[in-house]
């Protein structure tokens, strides 16, 4: 009798453990997905700057930066995407100018279609894309002028 | 076993955690730069870099001497005549025929004015307005009449080249003009310097010095020809009215000639330019922002943006390295083809001048027109030649103002060979 409770009270333990390391993890990966969370890494503050101040601030940067895929998928990009991130992030080697990769720009343009595919569906810019939507529809969301301030402070 | 590498597994993730965690966001790398005040009256750059090493490690490469990596322009003291002969008969009887080098970096503006062949006893104090961090002080205490006192005499108290202090305010370390002559233009135009914005400072600094400028006849007072406007023919219109009585910087001895010596430009050819117009500072491109262990900061190696295309063009152009350099150094192989053949059909139109005034019989008002001509046909040249990018600033001004140049020369050679054979008819 006594044994058998000892196991079941360990059973509940461990599913509670188990629920509250999955609850954890979804709240982790969840918030991971945050503009906030993005703009947390020092490499980021230009663009987060910039795409605040955007026509396209009401969505988040994983809205255009995320394959629009199965869960399994964006989970795969999310982990290489982020380790690479942490990576170089904690290196301090990202370069001044940080573009997209061509997995990266496929992804923002599988993005702009997925809102703009019936406004542009027809047209040569999807039936003969030349390079990548940005190409033509560049500083749409970075790179815009920043207002005016310097790198001094008190 | 098994224990000992699951735990030592365990320990080396969590230190990496904590790194990560360390590096990203405990001790993030400080945005900006940290103000701290300079007292007044230090030029010395090597005070400054105490507290602002990284702009300092970047001031001391402008010691750097290079070749441009372009092929056009560079930081070393070389003979400009070498890859531009013409240059010899253009500034025949004045100080640019003997002496005329690439420019090396602002550390050694004061040691290069020192140099020069071009100094004569005759110099002044107008010339160091440009070289010295010290302007401020000296127009201070002497107002505008340094420019007319001999150089000789203000050369010794000379110690500091062009500096920080040129275009920071050592209180604010905010930017700030210093040469009288850019405030004075600036406020003929209706411009009020102390209200520009920090983005038209970030190409003020560089234009107080980078200009086209004569000397006031008598006093010698440093002027800008702005009055009608920043582009060649309205600075040509501007001398053509012999302002306070300023008709020419020298006669040519082979043409009888007077003419005007252009000097570099930088800023008002940048200014109509695609990148002056879109707004695009100076130090946007010659300064760039670079980091150093993820803190930015401005690079103060001003040169050839060619040097930092990544920084200084990437951030805007989306295309590689290799292609925007592929594109410059077209537009400056362009401009260079067309600047030499307008500089030598200028040398020839000297020639042919020279030629017709020997005829005693020659038409002296067709002579006259010639000359014209050709004082014209070398300022579109020269105001070209002399700026510092190869026509890069704005392309298709400068290859309009060189197509000018070599039309107006071949109308001097054509109006003094008339000049001349109009008397053999007679």
């Amino acid at each position: 009798m006594c044994s058998h409770k000892k196991t079941i009270s360990i059973l509940f333990a461990g599913i509670l453990t188990g629920l509250l390391l999955t609850g954890l993890m979804a709240g982790a990966y969840h918030y991971a997905g945050t503009s906030e969370f993005c703009a947390s890494c020092h490499s980021m503050g230009n663009v987060h700057n910039q795409w605040q101040r955007s026509l396209h601030s009401s969505f988040a940067c994983i809205e255009c930066h995320m394959p629009a895929a199965n869960a399994l998928t964006r989970f795969a990009y999310k982990v290489k995407a982020g380790l690479s991130d942490v990576y170089h992030e904690s290196l301090r080697d990202y370069p001044a100018a940080i573009t997209l990769s061509e997995q990266g720009r496929n992804i923002a343009d599988g993005n702009c279609l997925r809102c703009h595919r019936a406004a542009v569906g027809n047209s040569f810019m999807v039936e003969n894309l030349q390079g990548s939507c940005t190409s033509c529809h560049r500083r749409l969301v970075h790179g815009q002028k920043l207002p005016e301030r310097g790198l001094l402070h008190d | 076993m098994i224990k000992k590498i699951v735990f030592s597994g365990i320990a080396l993730a969590i230190l990496l955690g904590v790194f990560v965690v360390a590096r990203v966001w405990l001790f993030a790398p400080e945005d900006g730069i940290k103000r701290v005040s300079i007292p007044e009256g230090v030029h010395d750059p090597a005070e400054w870099g105490k507290v602002y090493p990284l702009q300092y490690q970047g001031y001391l490469k402008n010691r750097e001497m290079a070749p441009s990596p372009t092929g056009f322009g560079g930081s070393e003291k070389t003979q400009k005549a070498v890859m531009e002969p013409a240059n010899l008969m253009n500034f025949k009887g004045m100080g640019f025929s003997k002496d005329y080098t690439e420019d090396r970096g602002h550390p050694y503006a004061l040691e290069d004015l020192r140099e020069t062949e071009r100094l004569t006893p005759r110099t002044t104090g107008a010339c160091m307005t440009c070289k010295t961090a010290q302007i401020g002080d000296i127009f201070k205490d002497k107002g505008l009449a340094y420019a007319g006192m001999p150089l000789a005499d203000l050369l010794p108290t000379l110690k500091h080249p062009i500096t920080c202090s040129n275009c920071h305010d050592p209180k604010t370390m905010n930017l700030r003009v210093m040469n009288p002559a850019f405030i004075e233009a600036l406020a003929k135009k209706g411009i009020d310097v102390l209200k520009a914005s920090r983005a038209e400072m970030r190409s003020y600094v560089c234009g107080q010095c980078h200009v086209e400028y004569y000397f006031e006849p008598e006093t010698y007072h440093v002027v800008f020809p702005w009055d009608k406007g920043l582009q060649p023919e309205q600075m040509y219109a501007y001398y053509a009215e012999k302002p306070a009585g300023f008709t020419q910087d020298w006669v040519h001895p082979v043409s009888r000639t007077k003419m005007l010596k252009a000097q570099h430009p930088d800023y008002e050819t940048w200014s109509t330019g695609i990148h002056g117009m879109a707004g695009v500072a100076c130090a946007d491109c010659h300064m760039p922002f670079l980091r150093e262990g993820g803190r930015k900061y401005s690079s103060h190696w001003v040169t050839s943006p060619m040097r930092t295309v990544e920084e200084s063009c990437r951030t805007c152009h989306t295309q590689d390295k290799d292609w925007l350099t592929a594109r410059v150094k077209t537009t400056q192989r362009h401009v260079w083809d067309m600047q030499l053949r307008a500089g030598s059909t200028v040398s020839r139109a000297h020639e042919a001048i020279a030629q017709a005034a020997a005829d005693s019989r020659v038409n002296g008002a067709e002579l006259e027109n010639a000359q014209e001509l050709l004082r014209r046909a070398q300022w579109y040249w020269d105001i070209v030649s002399a700026e510092n990018s190869m026509g890069f600033h704005n392309p298709s001004q400068v290859l309009n103002t060189l197509g000018q140049s070599v039309d107006l020369a071949h109308q001097a050679i054509a109006t003094a060979n008339r000049a001349a054979s109009a008397s053999y008819g007679k």
